[in-house]
Parts: C-alpha cells; structure tokens; sequence
C-alpha cells in the first residue's frame, strides 16, 4: 500500500518574491487572515482575502499544488452550503424563498453558508501559500525568535519530520502483514497493522531520547540553529501593512456589528434552489465516489 | 553556520513524576503527535467508517498523564494547521478534553481496572468529545464535516430537529464508534509497550476487538434509535 500522497502539502522550493519574505511576515498575515476573517462577515472582504491569496499563488509558482490542496474544501464546502441552505446557523426569524418537497430552503443561509465558506477558503489558502513557500526550518527558528520555547518547538519541528518517515513505516509493515495473509481493509486489519506501528515508533524513541541526552538537549545557554533567518526592512513593511489592514477592517467590522450584507444582499428563489441542488448533488458525488473508489481498491 | 548548542549546566529536574527522562517524554510526545496524524491516513487506507485519530492522544494520556496527552492533543491539531490550514485549530479542544478523561480515567479514577469500567470510559470520552466538538463543527463549519455523517445532520435537519442538535445527533454515532475503538487499539498498544514506561499503570489486559466491535454496533445501533425518536419528536413540536 503506498500513502506516499496522503499528505500533499509541504514547502514548494523556489526563490520567487513570496518565498523569500521573512516567515514571521508571513505568519503575521496568516493570523491576520485568520482574525479578521472570524471577526467580519461581510463576503466582499472575505471573497477579496481569498482572491488576493489566489494572486500570490502564481506569483509563488505554487498555483497547481494550491488547487490541489484545496480541493480537500469539495466535500465540506458543498456540505456546508447544502446544511446552511436548509437550517441557517444565525437566529430565527428565517426567510423561506423556495419549497422542495418536505425540505424549506432559506435566503439567510444562502449568505451565511457563503460567508462561512469564505472564511474557510480564505484562512486555508493563504495557510497554505505560507506553507508552500516557508523552509519547515525558517518557520521553527522563527518560532524561537518570538521566545517559543525550545522545547515545544523541537515537539513541533520534529512530529513534521516524523510523519512521512511513520507514512513510510505503515507501507512496509502493512505490506508485510498482508504477505502473512492479513486481510488489506475492514476491522480485522486494525490491530495487526496499527499496534506494530505504534509500537515500533515508541520503542525507536528511546534511542532518540538517549541521542538527545547526549548532546546535552535541555542544557541552560543559548540556542542556535544552523539556518539563520534575517528579517530585512522589506519584512517589516510587510508585517506592518499586514497588521494596519487587518486592524483597520477587523476594528470597522466589529464596529459595524460583523458588517454582514445579508440584508443588502438578496438571492433570487432560482438561485438558492440551483446552489442548493449543485451543492447537495456535489456532496452526494463525493462521497458515492469515495465509497466506489473504496470497493474498487 | 553556527556549531550545535553545546552542553552547560544540566536543567534541575531530569526526571519527572513518571520516573521518565524529561528527553524521553520530549521524543514521545511527537511521536504520538504524528502518530495520531498518520493514524487517521491508516483508518482511511483500511476503509473504515471511523478516524482512529486520537489514539496517540489516548496512549500519551494514559501512559504519560493527563496533562501531556493535553499537550499531544494541541500540537497535533497546529501540526494539521500547518498540513492542512488553520480551520482544524479549534478542534484542538475536543483532543484536550479526550485525553484529560481518559487520563485522570485510568490514572486517578481507576476506570482502566476492568473491561466494562474502561469501555464506560470510552463511552464518557465520546459523548464529552461530541458536547465540545458539535459546537465548534456548527460555528466554524455551519454544521458539515465533509464526510458521510454530513447526509445523517441533513436527514435529521429535514425531519424537523435543529442544526446543533443535528450535528450533535450525527455526531455522537461516529463519535462512539470512534472513541471506543480507538481506546481499544490503544489498551492494545500500551500492553505491548516496554515495561519501564506501563509499569506504573493499573490498567487491564487488551481483550480481541470482535467482542468490543459487536458491543460497539449494539450501543451505536441503540443511539441511533434513541437519536431518531428525539428527531421526530423535535419535528413535530416544532
């Protein structure tokens, strides 16, 4: 069994403008990106913020796997769309703009469906841009700058590298199991394949743990780390204007109650009927595909 | 380049209450971090219907304590923030509050003594887990998932019953087929661990999973009625 692409998302190498901003910039428009996206609810801003990570993409050269990774938001994205549409999560009372059979299907779930979308769409691609172009390394020494401990960011830095080494290690071991006969799918694979996993990664610990002692990890001093990561005055504008238009748009939108337009904003009956109808069609797609594609393997 | 860090002073405490080397703890606690990461990618290479994604969460409970499958649970939801975008950070909660019960469970509440007393255990962490994660699920994802259960949430919207309510419903059957397997898989696990990290726990012998599956499909079976009734109920009082 190869699980070589479970995890598609990693740093794209490349030396393109996004690549060599400082990583605490970046991190500084991800949280930005993630605050003001929970703290407004108007789609313009939100859809704006996604198309504006959507721009950076091809300027990154990591456009391709940027698609790729966001298609993990097909099945939750038109589930969400579909469930909103017919119970809103905001409070009653709910305007009714069409029928289908026993179902209702709300205009204020419509918005509030695209707003929470939005959010999502927006948060996960500028996420993953700074993801796509940020040396795991850069990011973790950047961390230390900002007086993370070390400790918590040698946790952090280390279980990134154990994962595709542990992705590797399940192929083995289950290729194995099933040359002893073990079934490939269903509950009576779950013990013989996760227990030597889990244990066999355990157990190579200690040899880590004593590699560690020895090189003194816990020892008072400073730290230092072979990447140096230098912040330029490019950097600093950056952060700077990333920290201005989040604070500016954060501020009017909770001044203005989450600025929602829903009210300004209306949805023709034909229109709530055909999202809900490609949204609830494309979740069903998904995961009749994901069940055929399952009996096929 | 600068050399590596080069050794000073030693830090004053180099083992901890569980008579385990602090550098010990450090390397385990990433591990079951990427450990419950990868878990899920087997659960989903076996096809099974559930996540099997706190197992690491479980074991570091359990074997470490409380507080450090705490610390498992949070880094494992900013490691999927770095992986996968930062929509997955709130959850981080519902991992804390999986691996306190089942923590303070078998370490102070003795619930790891026998086979029913655990799977109560279980039982307690996934309808905790479902309190906490229903929510969250219908404030940052308007109530989808993005998986099966998604269709369950709609049906029960359809017949009358509220959003949250519907998460909680859906929720709550993947929840305790999830929860008690994998709180199962981990008894397994952690029996087959070196002695110096178990010997401290007061905790049963692993029993085969086909005993604790047809329980499993008994109690998730019984929900689900339970959870229908109330469904319908809500339809028409509403």
């Amino acid at each position: 069994m190869s699980m070589q692409a479970a995890l598609p998302i990693a740093m794209i190498p490349g030396n393109s403008i996004i690549h060599r901003i400082n990583p605490l910039a970046k991190l500084v428009w991800v949280v930005g990106y993630v605050v003001l996206a929970f703290s407004t609810q108007n789609i313009i801003i939100l859809y704006s913020m996604a198309a504006f990570a959507l721009l950076l993409a091809p300027i990154a050269g990591v456009t391709r796997p940027l698609l790729k990774g966001a298609l993990i938001l097909v099945p939750v994205g038109s589930s969400l769309l579909a469930l909103q549409i017919i119970a809103p999560a905001v409070e009653r009372p709910w305007t009714i703009v069409d029928q289908l059979g026993p179902l209702s299907l709300y205009g204020d779930g419509v918005y509030y469906g695209f707003v929470l979308l939005g959010r999502i769409v927006a948060s996960l691609l500028l996420a993953l841009i700074m993801v796509m172009t940020t040396h795991p390394s850069d990011l973790f020494t950047s961390f230390a700058k900002l007086k993370v401990p070390y400790t918590l960011n040698f946790m952090l830095a280390m279980t990134l590298q154990l994962i595709p080494v542990f992705q590797r290690e399940v192929g083995i071991i289950m290729s194995a199991q099933k040359s002893r006969g073990m079934k490939g799918s269903g509950f009576s694979a779950v013990l013989p394949s996760f227990v030597p996993v889990f244990v066999g990664a355990i157990e190579r610990v200690q040899q880590l743990s004593i590699s560690l002692e020895s090189r003194g990890f816990g020892s008072n001093g400073i730290k230092t780390s072979y990447r140096q990561v230098k912040g330029r005055p490019s950097d600093w504008v950056i952060g700077i204007i990333g920290v201005l238009v989040v604070a500016y748009l954060s501020t009017i939108s909770i001044m203005r109650g989450t600025w929602s337009l829903a009210t300004e904003i209306t949805f023709s009956p034909l229109f709530v009927l055909v999202t809900f109808l490609v949204a609830a069609s494309l979740f069903a797609c998904v995961v009749l595909a994901a069940v055929l594609f399952s009996f096929k393997k | 380049m600068s050399s590596a860090p080069v050794a000073s002073a030693p830090m004053k405490s180099r083992i901890n209450r569980n008579n385990l080397p602090t550098t010990l703890i450090v390397t385990l606690i990433p591990v079951c971090v990427a450990l419950n990461i990868v878990g899920g990618y087997i659960a989903s290479a076996l096809r099974l219907p559930v996540y099997l994604d706190m197992i690491g969460t479980a074991i570091s409970a359990i074997v470490l304590g409380p507080w450090w499958g705490a610390l498992v649970g949070v880094l494992t939801n900013g490691g999927s923030a770095l992986i996968s975008g930062p929509v997955s950070l709130p959850f981080a909660l519902v991992n804390v509050v999986g691996a306190l019960l089942w923590g303070y469970g078998v370490r102070s509440w003795k619930m790891g003594r026998t086979i029913p007393r655990f799977f109560l255990l279980n039982v307690i962490v996934a309808v905790a887990c479902t309190i906490v994660a229903a929510p969250i699920i219908v404030l940052v994802f308007g109530g989808a998932t993005g998986n099966g259960a998604d269709a369950l949430t709609g049906t029960f919207l359809a017949v009358g019953q509220n959003l949250v309510g519907s998460v909680f419903s859906s929720n709550i059957l993947t929840s305790l087929a999830d929860k008690i397997i994998g709180g199962f898989v981990a008894l397994a696990i952690i029996e087959a661990l070196p002695k110096s990290l178990t010997a401290n726990i007061d905790i049963v012998k692993a029993t085969p999973l086909k005993g604790i599956l047809l329980a499993v499909a008994g109690i998730v079976i019984g929900v689900l009625i339970i959870v229908i009734f109330l469904a319908i109920n809500a339809g028409s009082g509403a």
